[in-house]
């Protein structure tokens, strides 16, 4: 929102003590005079009271006190003759006030006299040559010496023009003040259709205001909106690569049997029974079983076999019961299980019989079968080492909330850890 | 299974038991024992016999036994009252194993009486005597003991 642009014109304004006519006419630049100045040779001074309209109203001179100081000062800068608040029609029309900016004190007279009358606006111009732009707003030149008070004490704008404009506003306001015959092209004026002698011929000034809002606002706008979005979403990027990396660590605890996933209410139900099944599976057999002189008994891997309890292990290992292969048989290496005959299976406190079904965990302890089984339906850990019996590819799915989960629960044994440290006996 | 192992538990412990500790069944419930602990020596609790209640879930060995002291002690991990509850770290759901033992636990709880865990107390003001007045702690355990383990 800004100033566009001052013009002033000369209207063409009827005497209603005479006619009932209303009609304004402006009057043609050639039998007149016009002046625009643009927003770039103006400095708003204070901008007053906006009414979202332009500000226009009769240019005239505010009156000064003919006995003050002030008044002997401006003489030789306002002419006798100037428009005056007395040359206008006695009416309600809004005023454009116009003055030379002479002195701090001059300035306030002015502006005092003006706020007296419906003033919307008021031009000030430096007395001089000059047909530059005037100085800055925030100039010292345009110190009033109250801290800026009468910027708020108006209610209407205050513009600066150039020296050369001002001169030449005053001096038309001038020539437009007295009646038809005296101003300039009068007799001119007078012959127009509709024209009379008594009409008034005034200036008038527009202040064009722009009210929308400017492209560079709107581009200033988008700029700030794209940085808004593109830095939420480098955040939202940043925070979800996190979380797949935190998501991706927990994998690989998980896969490497560091997370304890019982205690994260992952429980052994939501594993297949294939995976079971998938375990080595061996049976004990060969006579030096129970013979303490053959250290390395001969275990062989078997296909999966249905199991029904360690009693009936022995119809087992004739083979009588053996379901067919539906998955891979486990692989082991060409060499015999090494087991010491000593050994006993660390759930249900037995030795290792002899054509007994023992399976073989990943962490190379080995059960009977019956019992693996019955402790795998209760926890996915290796009993004797706590190692996680999971494949190493599989995981459950691992949620954010998980990771939050798992790293609270990490928090809590951490602290646990080093009071039970010396408990722990695996 | 479960009675099956707990069965020779029971015969290893009570054939070759430990020192200062003697098991037995509760009405020739598998599940159930008594155990008898006399108060280690060199702890406040020597000359103190201590009577505790051993419970073994149907689940046992994948579920971990539930131990109380019937006998009242003034100690920082067990429940100053009628209950006994305790904590002891090898029987937390978090760390029990299969293939404890029974045994283990035991020798456990002697542990824990010969040298309490105040940072994993159930009783906090014992605990603060304990870590903050040793000397006061083993007096009033001492006197305790006189009382109710006699």
């Amino acid at each position: 929102m800004g100033v566009e642009q001052i013009e002033t014109v000369v209207l063409l304004f009827p005497n209603i003590a005479w006619t009932k006519s209303q009609k304004v006419a402006q009057l043609q630049p050639d039998i007149s005079f016009a002046q625009a100045v643009n927003k770039g040779a103006l400095e708003i001074l204070s901008a007053g009271f906006s009414s979202g309209h332009d500000i226009r109203g009769f240019t005239y001179v505010p009156d000064l006190d003919t006995k003050s100081y002030c008044h002997k000062l401006s003489e030789s800068l306002v002419p006798n003759n100037v428009t005056r608040l007395a040359d206008l029609p006695r009416s309600d029309f809004t005023l454009v006030a116009v003055a030379p900016w002479i002195n701090a004190e001059c300035t306030q007279e002015y502006l005092a006299s003006a706020r007296a009358y419906p003033t919307r606006a008021f031009l000030f111009y430096l007395p001089g040559n000059s047909s530059s732009k005037p100085p800055h707003s925030k100039s010292p030149v345009w110190n009033l010496e109250d801290q800026g008070l009468w910027k708020k004490t108006n209610r209407f704008s205050v513009y600066a023009v150039a020296s050369t404009t001002g001169t030449q506003l005053m001096r038309q306001l001038s020539l437009y003040s007295g009646n038809m015959t005296q101003v300039p092209d009068g007799h001119v004026l007078a012959a127009l259709p509709g024209g009379d002698s008594r009409d008034y011929v005034r200036l008038y000034t527009y202040i064009h205001i722009n009210y929308t809002v400017g492209f560079q606002m709107v581009l200033y706008l988008t700029i700030i909106a794209g940085i808004l979005i593109s830095i939420i979403c480098t955040a939202t990027l940043v925070l979800k690569l996190v979380q797949r990396l935190q998501r991706s660590d927990l994998q690989q605890r998980m896969a490497r049997g560091e997370v304890d996933l019982e205690a994260l209410g992952i429980k052994r139900s939501s594993i297949a029974q294939l995976f079971i099944d998938s375990l080595p599976l061996y049976i004990c057999q060969g006579a030096g079983w129970h013979d303490i002189s053959k250290t390395v008994p001969r275990v062989q891997p078997l296909a999966p076999v249905s199991y029904l309890s360690d009693e009936d292990s022995d119809d087992q290992a004739t083979g009588a019961s053996w379901k067919p292969s539906t998955i891979t048989p486990p692989t082991i290496p060409e060499s015999t299980l090494n087991i010491s005959p000593e050994l006993h299976c660390a759930i249900c406190a037995n030795a290792f019989e002899r054509e007994g079904l023992v399976r073989r965990l990943p962490c190379c302890h080995t059960f009977h079968a019956a019992c693996i089984e019955l402790s795998l339906q209760s926890s996915t850990m290796c009993p004797v080492c706590r190692i996680s019996v999971l494949p190493y590819d599989y995981h459950p799915k691992i949620t954010n909330c998980l990771v939050r989960r798992e790293r609270k629960f990490r928090k809590l044994q951490a602290s646990s850890a080093r009071t039970w440290q010396e408990q722990a006996d695996c | 299974m479960a009675a099956k192992r707990i069965t020779r538990e029971y015969a290893e412990i009570s054939e070759s038991p430990p020192s200062g500790i003697n098991v037995s069944l509760d009405n020739d419930n598998v599940h159930k024992w008594n155990v008898v602990m006399a108060g280690p020596e060199g702890s406040p609790y020597a000359g103190g016999t201590f009577h505790l209640s051993l419970t073994l879930p149907p689940e046992y060995p994948f579920k971990a036994p539930v131990l109380s002291f019937k006998t009242r002690i003034y100690h920082p991990n067990v429940t100053n009252d009628e209950k006994g509850s305790m904590c002891i770290g090898i029987l937390k759901s978090e760390s029990w194993k299969p293939s404890s033992k029974i045994l283990a636990v035991l020798l456990a709880v002697q542990d824990l009486l010969r040298e309490p865990v105040p940072d994993d107390a159930l009783e906090a003001q014992i605990a603060d005597k304990f870590k903050n007045d040793r000397p006061g702690f083993e007096r009033d355990a001492k006197d305790a003991v006189k009382r109710w383990a006699k």
